[in-house]
């Protein structure tokens, strides 16, 4: 099945569209499918194998109670295995930190330290990560390579094709949606503003499954 | 030095002489005593010794402002010149509390101002500090020499000009007078452009022209302007000028004319290190760090590229503190530098300087007690297998195979193995300080998928001489059992995300007799484990927990049995009443804070 990766339309602006509500308030994603075609959405070529919104419901609530910790890798899967393991600390998240990524003061750095801007000198090359939702393994991209995000967005199809298929929970007719996360640790939609804006600020890239 | 007069009417009725000696030799052999610990044993000895004890001590520390209050520090110490604070908790440097919480230094100058006209040295760390009160200090001490602010807040650059303006009033005979400025780590520094100039480095301008007993500036910290011209005519004439560290916004350029004005420097810490020179200006630059031959500190070197990292090198002869968590060098550039610091001792770097780099640390700093290694990516926290990104474990192991004096270590890093944390500790057995800090909360070993307890087992059953602890990654109670079985000497240990249950707890409460600090954010102790330690606060300073599992009801119990303890509950916004989110609990001589803030509930 192929995997196609879209962006944001600059025709559309996303109106509404809040990494906040699509990870903590599930609900307000029960829209028609209409809602995703205003960008960052994959269209898989079976449209009509879209999950159920309970199905999406409930991995988006599972997927919300382990956001917290952070359980991006395949361990995530082990949690229950732990024997005993209390996984329910109610740690002090503030919602509007994105998809619950950033825990308010940690890891224990100073402030000042967390701001300070390391700019990596000398290389012609820009590498940040890149992580697919689902898939433990990273990888890395030179974003110095690419000069718009239509050959960024071909270049991360073919490097996560292969992991598609091994996502856990995915079924046909998954969309996912490009993030980045940029300077201040916001998590942003990619393609919202011009390339040489993102290039400047973009610290990391994440591929997320829409759940609708 | 001269003492209040005092003797008459001290222990006039009290026959009973211990001491062989009379009290004014006691007092001069106290003189010697400096430790404040060892101050604190003579004081306990008899009611002649501590009479002697407090009139002849000068420098007074308080690890936490609201354990004492200034009406009691003056009433027993009449003769201080020297004092040290210390405010908020720790975690405030993490926002894990909220501003306006307290530790305001006022009230203090207010009293200090009757009580020690004569003061000469404050050194405040996380307390707040107004321009208000820096004024007030600058009028009221006419003494004052030395200035020390650490992680404070509250002031602006104003407040720094009217210290050093109040140099202006005094006569000829007494301009000796500031001879050290030193501000690090501020938070908020609010920079006011009204009445300054529009580099905004006014204060800087401010010492005037006859003042030369500057010893110590350190304003690396500070975001704003200086007039670059009022820095160098200041640090020309300050011929006794130790210690100069400049801010990000003094250039090379700056730099290397600075460098020729103060060889006499043995601290150093540069402003940008990033500039595009001419060939010409590189060889200024180059002689410049060539008359820098007693350097044994250098830091700064903010943006620094290889391109000048080279002129550095006949300055690092003699270095044994090296600085470099501004500067995101590579491997390469690390393993070029280190090789012409032979005797160097401190090392930070980030973690730029990767696996590599640290191996590099190894083989080229034998003698090297300290290592710090910052994240340079903080909010990157996700290990990506074969990935190795910032530092592994291979590099903490590779240091510890060439530096076994290792005391002292600070390590951010997003992947670490039980057997690495052994093998490190194996050849480093003389830690103090252990500071292990894998980024993401709850990871396992990597390896073996398994909590990280051995890891910090190996640590605490290894390293007898153990006093600061902070623990990470995927932890059970059992690392909290090793560390009560074995850790004799721990005197702080910082927790987060990890135990399973008040056992946890209640073993460090248990085991740990030097305990004096512990601080826990995220972690599932209750009631339980928090009134299991009712006897042991008060011989500790403090204790944080945030997050945790601990109640209003449980917090009220630990109050109304220990009324000697501060048992505050910080209530944000939307919490409820029934879980305390925050709670800080501290011994105290002074009663409940008269300063609290609507937010903080004293029980």
């Amino acid at each position: 099945m192929e995997l196609q990766l879209g962006l944001a339309l600059p025709s559309n602006p996303i109106k509404g569209f809040d990494l906040n509500t699509h990870f903590y308030e599930p609900k307000d994603q029960l829209v028609g499918a209409d809602s995703w075609s205003y960008g960052c959405c994959f269209e898989s070529k079976n449209n009509s194998n879209k999950r159920s919104f309970e199905e999406a419901f409930e991995k988006t609530r599972v997927v919300t109670e382990t956001l917290p910790l952070l359980l991006w890798n395949d361990r995530s899967n082990e949690e229950d295995d732990r024997k005993g393991f209390e996984k329910s600390f109610s740690s002090t998240i503030t919602e509007d930190e994105g998809e619950g990524d950033c825990l308010v003061g940690w890891p224990p750095l100073k402030s000042w330290r967390m701001k300070l801007q390391h700019q990596s000198h000398g290389s012609n090359s820009m590498y940040v990560k890149v992580k697919m939702e689902g898939v433990g393994i990273g990888r890395k991209i030179d974003l110095n390579l690419h000069r718009s995000y239509q050959t960024l967005t071909v270049t991360l199809i073919s490097m996560f094709e292969k992991y598609q298929k091994s996502v856990r929970g995915t079924k046909d007719g998954t969309q996912y949606t490009l993030t980045y996360q940029d300077r201040e640790g916001d998590w942003l939609l990619a393609g919202d503003v011009p390339w040489q804006t993102f290039i400047r600020s973009v610290k990391r890239l994440k591929i997320q499954r829409n759940n609708g | 030095m001269e003492m209040a007069s005092r003797r008459k009417n001290d222990s006039v009725e009290d026959e009973k002489h211990l001491s062989p000696f009379p009290d004014e030799v006691l007092e001069r052999v106290l003189v010697f005593v400096k430790s404040h610990r060892d101050r604190s044993s003579v004081s306990l000895v008899c009611k002649d010794w501590y009479s002697a004890e407090r009139w002849s001590r000068t420098h007074v520390f308080i690890g936490n402002c609201y354990s004492v209050s200034p009406e009691i520090l003056v009433r027993r110490f009449p003769n201080i010149r020297s004092v040290t604070l210390k405010g908020k908790p720790r975690f405030s440097d993490f926002n894990l509390v909220p501003p306006n919480w307290g530790a305001d230094i006022h009230e203090w100058l207010a009293v200090f101002a009757s009580a020690y006209p004569f003061l000469e040295e404050l050194r405040l760390k996380r307390m707040t500090v107004t321009d208000e009160s820096l004024e007030f200090l600058a009028q009221s001490f006419p003494k004052f020499k030395a200035l020390s602010l650490v992680s404070c807040d509250g002031f602006s650059t104003d407040g720094l000009a009217a210290i050093a303006t109040h140099c202006k009033n005094l006569s000829n005979a007494t301009l000796n007078m500031v001879y050290s400025l030193r501000i690090r780590n501020l938070t908020e520094l609010d920079i006011q452009e009204n009445d300054m100039d529009d580099l905004g480095g006014r204060w800087l301008s401010c010492f005037p022209e006859k003042f030369t007993s500057l010893e110590i500036l350190n304003f690396a910290n500070l975001n704003s302007e200086v007039n670059f011209d009022a820095l160098e005519r200041l640090v020309t004439r300050c011929k006794s000028l130790k210690v100069l560290k400049v801010n990000r916004n003094v250039t090379l350029e700056q730099l290397s004319r600075l460098l020729m004005r103060v060889p006499t420097l043995t601290e150093l810490g540069t402003g940008s290190f990033s500039q595009e020179l001419t060939l010409r200006q590189y060889a200024e630059l180059e002689n410049a760090f060539n008359t820098c031959k007693n350097l044994h500190t250098l830091s700064g070197l903010w943006e620094a590229t290889s391109l000048y990292l080279a002129a550095l090198y006949p300055a690092c002869t003699n270095l044994t503190f090296l600085n470099l968590s501004y500067a995101a060098l590579q491997s390469g550039e690390l393993a070029k530098l280190l090789p012409n610091c032979p005797h160097l001792r401190r090392l930070w770097v980030l973690d730029t300087v990767e696996d590599n780099g640290l191996e590099a640390v190894g083989l080229s700093c034998p003698l090297l007690e300290e290592l710090r290694v910052f994240p340079s990516d903080p909010f990157d926290q996700d290990m990506i297998l074969g990935v190795g990104d910032g530092v592994t474990e291979s590099g903490f192991i590779a240091v510890s195979r060439g530096c076994h004096n290792l005391r002292y270590v600070l390590y951010f890093c997003r992947q670490m193995t039980n057997t690495a944390v052994a093998t490190v500790v194996q050849n480093c057995p003389d830690f103090t300080h252990f500071r292990l800090c894998i980024m993401k909360p709850c990871q396992p070993d990597y390896l073996t998928n398994e909590p990280m307890d051995e890891a910090f087992g190996s640590v605490v059953k290894t390293c007898t001489k153990l006093q600061r602890l902070a623990v990470s990654g995927l932890l059970t109670d059992l690392t909290f059992e090793y560390i009560g079985r074995y850790a004799k000497n721990l005197e702080t240990l910082s927790v987060a995300f990890a135990g399973s249950s008040d056992r946890g707890m209640e073993c460090v409460l248990g085991g740990c007799a030097k305990l004096r600090k512990l601080e826990i954010r995220d972690c599932p102790f209750g009631n339980v484990a928090l009134l299991s330690g009712l006897e042991k606060y008060e011989s500790m300073r403090s204790l944080w927990m945030s997050a945790c599992k601990v109640t209003m009801n449980g917090c009220r119990l630990l109050a109304r049995e220990m009324p000697r303890l501060n048992v505050e509950v910080i209530k944000e916004d939307d919490s409820d009443d029934i879980q305390a989110e925050k709670v800080y609990i501290y011994r105290s001589v002074a009663g409940r804070r008269r300063d609290a803030p609507p937010f903080v509930q004293t029980l």
